[in-house]
């Protein structure tokens, strides 16, 4: 049961820095399978039931532009931050950029309350 | 590659209709380049044990299809394809039917006011609908609330999954024996209908009299019929001429509408005349010879909308259009821009 709870509380907040860190690795242009590659090369593993679901809805909301095209002889959806996305992506930058440092401010405060 | 086909297939079953291709285009992708990335590493194909280990590790289709539903707070994204393709099931294909060609009939039958016993049977089927609706849903919410512990979601084979049919054509060339034997039938058909239509017959000192409106119909009912010839002659003669085969095919089936549309407003088609029999078991006949007329034309009606559906798809349809997996390339090759 604290493993289910565990579990539900690590999803929720990886979540929402998912979205920022797909917007902000879309910087670049990528395709799915590219992405998801770039992303865990970089520490953060998504996979691919969560990522593509994720693209779709971040696409319907008018953060991401796609487009399908032909390389190495296969179709391939290439994604991209578009101009909305980039000022969205800018503003949760900020947003995660204060949430982090309350954080540590918190937990510090926390560590040293007990040290 | 057959089991990868296998996979997407049943995947694809579960999505949303509009964005089904969509998806599959690019799960399709995805999985191939890490099938190619693992090939390269290996320098071989892979075995079916490492590609079962690939598809395992995607996930249950269900559950893969789940994530791209909306999410719905009673029922959640792992068992709502499976829900609205049960609610779906039930309500339209057995609730409908069984309204519409058992429960409305015998009320109407029974009652001495179509109108009233029809509002009944309304209400009968709409209470119905919802207690079936209420059921299902509460039996999902239930499930979904256990299916997280499911072993069936985690400890699947995709060495079971269900072949891939082969892709339903709309445009196939229809087969010569198909053509000939069409046009054979329509003949057949016809000669008996001119030889042996009569407005009334006796049958063991039985009279049926047929309602004057069949008479009146005579032609453009042998025009119909004779229809079959023309549509076997185009399939003979140029079998890929598919569009002008659905058009005369679409023509004498929305004549067939009209005629039966006719037929069914004029609401009794048979008399019986039986002066051995006591009156009222004459009526009696009567009345359940003329329910088995209006059902037979219901059935027919059915029918032929059905067909006439399949062929405004044929006619509105692009030429080349399938459905399904199958293609040229297994199946791997979408192109969602066509």
């Amino acid at each position: 049961m604290n493993e289910d709870l565990f579990e539900n509380l690590r999803l929720e907040l990886r979540r929402g820095c998912l979205t920022v860190a797909v917007l902000g690795q879309l910087r670049e242009e990528h395709y799915g399978y590219t992405l998801r590659k770039a992303m865990s090369d970089r520490g953060l593993s998504i996979d691919e039931g969560t990522l593509y679901p994720l693209l779709r809805r971040l696409e319907s909301q008018g953060l991401l532009v796609s487009e399908w095209r032909e390389e190495d002889k296969r179709n391939k959806r290439f994604y991209r931050l578009s101009t909305y996305g980039a000022e969205i992506l800018q503003r949760l930058i900020q947003e995660w950029q204060g949430l982090n440092l309350s954080l540590d401010r918190i937990l510090q405060a926390q560590l040293a309350e007990r040290g | 590659m057959e089991m990868l086909d296998r996979y997407l297939h049943s995947v694809e079953f579960w999505l949303p209709k509009a964005q089904r291709k969509d998806i599959i285009a690019e799960l399709s992708e995805d999985l191939r380049s890490e099938i190619d990335e693992n090939e390269a590493k290996l320098g071989r194909k892979l075995n079916e044990d490492e590609l079962v280990a690939i598809l395992r590790k995607r996930g249950n289709p269900v559950l893969v299809a789940s994530r791209y539903s909306p999410s719905r707070p009673l029922i959640g994204p792992a068992l709502a394809p499976l829900y609205w393709f049960v609610m779906k099931l039930v309500l339209l294909w057995v609730l409908v039917p069984t309204y519409v060609l058992v429960v409305a009939p015998i009320l109407v039958l029974k009652s001495s006011h179509p109108v009233i016993a029809l509002i009944d049977a309304l209400w009968t089927f709409l209470t119905s609908a919802a207690i079936s609706a209420g059921i299902i849903t509460l039996v999902f919410a239930v499930l979904d609330r256990r299916s997280v512990q499911d072993p069936r979601f985690t400890q699947w084979d995709p060495r079971r999954l269900p072949r891939v049919r082969a892709a339903k054509r709309y445009d196939q060339p229809t087969p010569r024996y198909v053509a000939i034997s069409e046009m054979v039938m329509a003949l057949i058909v016809s000669l008996l209908f001119v030889m042996l239509f009569q407005t009334s017959f006796e049958l063991n000192g039985v009279r049926f009299s047929l309602a004057p409106i069949f008479r009146m119909l005579y032609w453009p009912t042998l025009l119909v019929m004779i229809s079959g010839i023309p549509v076997g002659a185009v399939s003979l003669l140029r079998p890929s001429a598919v569009r002008l085969r659905s058009a005369i095919r679409l023509a004498a089936n929305l004549t067939t509408l009209a005629l039966v549309g006719i037929l069914l407003s004029w609401g009794s088609w048979v008399e019986i005349a039986a002066p051995m029999f006591r009156a009222a078991d004459v009526a009696e006949a009567e009345k359940w010879t003329n329910f088995g007329v209006w059902l037979t034309l219901l059935v027919i009606a059915i029918v032929v909308t059905c067909e006439s559906i399949a062929d405004i798809r044929r006619l509105i349809g692009p030429v080349g259009q399938s459905s399904g997996l199958s293609g040229p390339a297994g199946g791997l090759s979408y192109d969602p821009r066509k």
